[in-house]
């Protein structure tokens, strides 16, 4: 365990990192410098592309008055980003790695694929909740989700599903009546 | 002043809903911290949205209490299977996990769970008596001071939580940008909203912070099995008892561990991790015996978990009192404040003292309830650990759906829960401090409206952010927090090349 371990990254304690694989820069070693840069510039340019969009979208169009703010904002951000981008890219410039860039996502997608899988549930979970409403996608996705996590045991994949929506309704529709989202056909 | 809202504050405070949804709170922030990975400030922020139908009382009393469980919650795995459920439990693996290999489990247990009691109740009631003070203090705030106070407190979170300072300040001043996204506060014209109706009037925090915490961990959790199979580990109830004896017997030892969280947990952005390894540190070396610490030396778990029990009150200070988290967990607090209605900052002192003093009063009928249920169920709770991840993630899933939906019931902000959940992990995954983005995205509102009032006031003169003492000392406090350590750093360089000062 180390010592400067914070409740940064949600309070997710370094067993937890190790145990999964997860969190911290990736090895430098086992990937090619395009994916790194790929993984470490993904954030910043993201960043980078809402100030640009947010100045587009203002300039001209707001009074200089009322841009003040966003606009210190923005500049600051641009000047720490600039930071960021100089550090990352010397360091990906010192990255010896003879991977390519395909193996290393494999390699990525061979560690995080049901993460992967996860994102992908997600996205057609929240989907489904407008066509069929809340409680049979969670039904499914549920199962969906566990099966994707490893797990086949046919009695705890439909019992833990069936729990934990019988929960969700009774305590928080019935309990303290929350309405989920309901789907076209009003369930 | 503060104090004499207390009889007032315990006839809210006093009620039968009020002491369910302690005891619930309780017990669901304990169930949650002995989870490893999964501590106060995701099982906060999970929980933040279902309090959306609670009065604002019972619902920073319940939030209060789901925190003050997963702070101790944490030291069950901790003490039990050598994994602490939270990052303040850290340094409580180091003795307790090796007393538990000695056959001491129990003992360890009770001394970790009078140890957080005790140093919470006793830390609540100097919070308590502090709470004049700091609220007579909130009166020097003004529109200036509070946008300095907001800047402060944005680089003083980036710089003290995690490793990479300007990584941390990239996410706080991304955290203003997102929240600068909706419509121009005095013109109502739009900025930045891509079409999104949601995103019209504001940037909806609930879903941002369920996001960024919960469901970003919920990509590192589908990846594990189970997080730990080794729950054989036998515990009394008499050997239990016999760990509270050895904890009364050290009352310095408590003391000092409470104080030195207390401390700690008031420095804007220290928290618990820190909190505790200082004190497990210092405990050893006022130890008769420090060959011992690191093999089971119960004074080494009495350190870590009363300081860190001890965070819980000390980060509410900065919270409460100035609107700067002192930890990840009371940052997700920031944002219950706002959901239920009580504004963050300097404000909240003179405008919601009540509300201030009933959230502290609610620590100590936090940890009594705490002392009563960690007793009877912390050994059964090791078995929370061995429960499959590919079930419990799923069920996250679909509470933080309807939690994100509950609130505005929008479908837009489950999506954007979603979005801020992948956000969150490639942060994570490069170093990026979430926490600073939260409090730019809760605080960004408060500092532009803070802003554009002081340029009102001030005919839009610049200059006017350094026209008070106390704006001047915030902007030399930003300089101090941004180059001390960078300085600090140049200095040690050039003088060890000289010298052997430091060698």
């Amino acid at each position: 365990m180390t010592a400067n371990q914070s409740e940064s990254d949600g309070g997710r304690v370094e067993s937890t990192q190790s145990a999964s694989g997860a969190g911290g820069p990736e090895d430098e070693h086992a990937y090619s410098r395009g994916y790194l840069a790929l993984v470490r510039l993904s954030f910043p340019t993201a960043i980078l592309i809402l100030a640009i969009l947010y100045v587009e979208n203002t300039f001209g169009n707001i009074r200089t008055e009322n841009l003040y703010y966003p606009y210190f904002v923005i500049g600051l951000l641009i000047f720490f980003l600039g930071v960021v981008y100089t550090r990352e890219i010397r360091r990906l410039l010192q990255v010896e790695s003879d991977e390519k860039l395909t193996t290393s996502l494999r390699v990525a997608y061979d560690k995080w694929q049901r993460s992967i899988g996860l994102v992908i549930i997600g996205v057609v979970y929240i989907f489904l909740i407008e066509v069929i409403g809340f409680f049979p996608s969670t039904f499914v996705s549920m199962i969906a989700i566990m099966l994707v996590g490893g797990l086949r045991d046919p009695k705890l994949i439909i019992g833990g599903t069936s729990i934990v929506v019988a929960l969700i309704y009774v305590m928080f529709v019935q309990g303290m009546g929350l309405a989920p989202p309901e789907g076209m056909f009003g369930i | 002043m503060a104090l004499e809202l207390v009889p007032e504050a315990l006839g809210v405070l006093l009620t039968l809903e009020n002491m369910a949804f302690i005891a619930v709170g309780v017990m669901f922030g304990m169930i949650a911290g002995s989870i490893p990975g999964f501590t106060g400030t995701n099982t906060v922020a999970i929980a933040l949205p279902f309090t959306l139908p609670m009065s604002p009382e019972i619902a920073l009393v319940f939030l209060s209490a789901i925190y003050v469980g997963a702070s101790y919650g944490g030291a069950i795995p901790a003490v039990l299977i050598n994994t602490p459920g939270t990052a303040g439990a850290t340094a409580t693996v180091l003795d307790a996990y090796p007393m538990s290999q000695k056959g001491e489990a129990s003992k360890a247990l009770g001394i970790s769970i009078l140890a957080s009691c005790i140093a919470g109740i006793i830390s609540a009631f100097i919070i308590l008596l502090l709470l004049g003070p700091i609220g007579d203090f909130s009166f020097l705030f003004t529109n200036r001071e509070i946008f300095v106070l907001g800047l402060f407190g944005l680089a003083a979170v980036a710089v003290a939580i995690g490793d990479n300072m300007i990584k941390g300040l990239v996410s706080g001043f991304a955290g203003l940008l997102i929240a600068a996204m909706p419509v121009d506060p005095t013109t109502g014209q739009r900025r930045l909203d891509f079409d999104f109706f949601g995103l019209y009037d504001e940037v909806p925090f609930v879903p941002v912070v369920v996001g960024l915490f919960a469901i970003s961990e919920l990509f590192y959790l589908i990846n594990k099995r189970a997080i730990s199979e080794d729950t054989k580990v036998n515990t009394s109830y008499g050997d239990i008892l016999e760990g509270f004896r050895y904890a009364i017997s050290k009352p310095v030892d408590l003391i000092r561990s409470m104080l030195i969280g207390l401390g700690i947990g008031s420095m804007p952005g220290a928290g618990t991790s820190v909190a505790n390894f200082v004190s497990w540190g210092i405990a050893k070396n006022f130890s008769k015996k420090p060959e011992e610490f690191g093999k089971g030396n119960p004074e080494g778990v009495i350190a870590s978990e009363g300081s860190n029990s001890a965070v819980t009150a000390g980060s509410l200070v900065p919270t409460l009192a100035l609107g700067i988290p002192g930890s990840g967990t009371t940052a997700v607090m920031l944002a219950a404040l706002l959901l239920h209605g009580v504004r963050p900052g300097p404000e909240l002192m003179q405008e919601f003292a009540l509300e201030a003093n009933i959230v502290i009063l609610s620590l100590f009928f936090a940890n009594i309830a705490l002392l009563v249920f960690a007793f009877s169920v912390s050994k059964y709770l090791v078995r929370i650990v061995s429960m499959p991840a590919n079930i419990i993630v799923p069920a996250i899933l679909a509470l933080t759906v309807i939690g994100s939906f509950a609130m505005r019931g929008l479908m837009f902000d489950i999506w954007l829960m979603f979005i801020f959940g992948i956000i969150g992990f490639v942060m994570r995954k490069n170093n990026y401090s979430l926490i600073p983005m939260i409090l730019g995205v809760i605080l960004g509102p408060i500092i532009e409206g803070a802003f554009l009032r002081s340029m009102l006031v001030s005919s839009q003169d610049p200059m006017y952010f350094f026209g008070s003492t106390l704006a001047i000392s915030l902007w030399i406090g930003i300089v101090l927090v941004l180059f001390g350590k960078p300085v600090y750093n140049i200095l040690k360089g050039s003088i060890r090349s000289r010298t052997n000062f430091f060698d």
